[in-house]
């Protein structure tokens, strides 16, 4: 096919658009999917019973914290990658990871000061049900980030397919945080962080390749 | 900006704003227009290459595929150059693999089978029309290969190419023309 084909070609398929909203516009939509999601599994999962004074405590206030801005920070990532010439600033890169780590970190002189009063805080439980609920919790507003992010054309998809998986597992962090009633630091570095620091890892390995696919799909000329 | 004057740059603009609104001559202008500057961006970059045209047709192509994601209230040029930049590389990297991988031998053509000196006859117009239809590169490169019988090394040496440039030409080309005379009824 000659270059003059191919412009009378993509002159044919040309059909009006309306251009995307704004990344911050778009970030404060899923937001919005977010909370829907998250009340419907505090309704089916029911909150944690001593919530009420779980919030007062420093610790679940630094957790919820860290948890928020990673899920905010990475999800605004993701959805600004996803439109081609958006510059990332490296400060907002670095951001999400570090509110992970700075949530781990947290966690970490929990447990040290909790095996410094009692070894048995080293014991591993078996909390794959945090995992699954944090999935569940997470399985809607994470096929919406999916989504968006697909709706765009990121030329940049790794990164922004890592952001969403890690603004994903952030808000299924937070929904177990309200959800599950454990305090003990090894099941919550275990059960509760693990996911997040996995769950990126694994969706910039596979999940770049799908999205890719999936957005040549979509955006194939004449579908 | 990067190649683009202030001028050139508005004139796009105004040019993809009416696109995005579904103007067929504006799109043929823009067109036309962006494929001049990846034309000349892919020969400053990668030189003189067989598959700087196949370069400027995936940007055409990704261009009308994102034009949803470009904002009116943004810069044109960021945008453009974005998605023109991410393309090149992809290229580049699709073709230093095939070079890494490559082994040095010869490339085989499709065969068209015939039946009879009639349905020879057939075959060998219907060839020549396909080869009509290649692209001038992979004409000269087929015809280099398999008519005048020289090795991809002394291909290579007479058009100035690299080995696995001729290969990759080559290896277009066939497809191409079993594309083709598949579409003329060859099965194989």
């Amino acid at each position: 096919m000659t270059t003059d084909e191919v412009v009378s070609t993509l002159i044919r398929d040309l059909k009006p658009v309306s251009p995307l909203p704004a990344p911050n516009v778009r970030a404060w939509a899923w937001g919005a999917i977010v909370v829907v999601a998250g009340s419907v599994a505090a309704a089916v999962f029911g909150l944690r019973p001593d919530l009420a004074h779980a919030a007062t405590t420093l610790d679940f206030q630094a957790h919820t914290v860290f948890l928020a801005l990673a899920t905010a920070l990475a999800s605004g990532a993701a959805l600004l990658l996803a439109i081609p010439g958006e510059r990332l600033a490296r400060a907002r890169q670095v951001a999400p990871i570090a509110a992970v780590g700075g949530w781990v970190a947290w966690l970490l002189v929990e447990l040290a000061s909790a095996v410094d009063r009692s070894p048995a805080a080293w014991t591993i439980d078996f909390g794959w049900g945090c995992v699954a609920k944090a999935m569940t919790i997470a399985a809607v507003p994470s096929a919406a980030l999916l989504l968006m992010v697909g709706r765009g054309a990121s030329v940049e998809t790794r990164r922004a397919v890592t952001f969403a998986a890690l603004a994903a597992a952030g808000v299924g962090a937070l929904g177990v945080e309200v959800t599950c009633p454990k305090t003990d630091a090894m099941h919550l570095l275990i059960w509760h962080a693990g996911p997040i620091v996995v769950l990126p890892l694994i969706a910039a390995v596979a999940g770049t390749p799908l999205l890719v696919w999936w957005m040549r799909r979509r955006q194939a000329v004449g579908a | 900006m990067r190649g683009m004057t202030p001028a050139q740059e508005h004139e796009l603009t105004l040019l993809m704003v009416a696109s995005q609104n579904g103007d067929c001559a504006a799109y043929d202008a823009l067109l036309r227009a962006l494929q001049a500057v990846v034309a000349l961006y892919v020969r400053r970059r990668v030189g003189s290459v067989p598959w700087g045209e196949d370069v400027v047709q995936d940007v055409l192509f990704s261009i009308h595929r994102a034009r949803h994601t470009w904002n009116p209230e943004r810069p044109f040029a960021p945008w453009f150059y974005a998605v023109m930049q991410s393309r090149l590389v992809d290229a580049i990297r699709v073709h230093k693999r095939i070079g890494v991988w490559e082994e040095p031998m010869d490339v085989v053509p499709p065969v068209v089978w015939s039946q009879s000196p009639e349905a020879d006859t057939i075959a060998q117009a219907d060839l020549a029309q396909a080869m009509r239809q290649l692209a001038p590169a992979q004409r000269l490169v087929i015809e280099r290969l398999k008519l005048a019988e020289l090795t991809v090394k002394q291909v290579a040496k007479e058009t100035g190419l690299s080995e696995s440039n001729v290969k990759v030409i080559a290896h277009r080309g066939y497809a191409a023309l079993k594309r083709l005379l598949a579409g003329a009824g060859y099965d194989n």
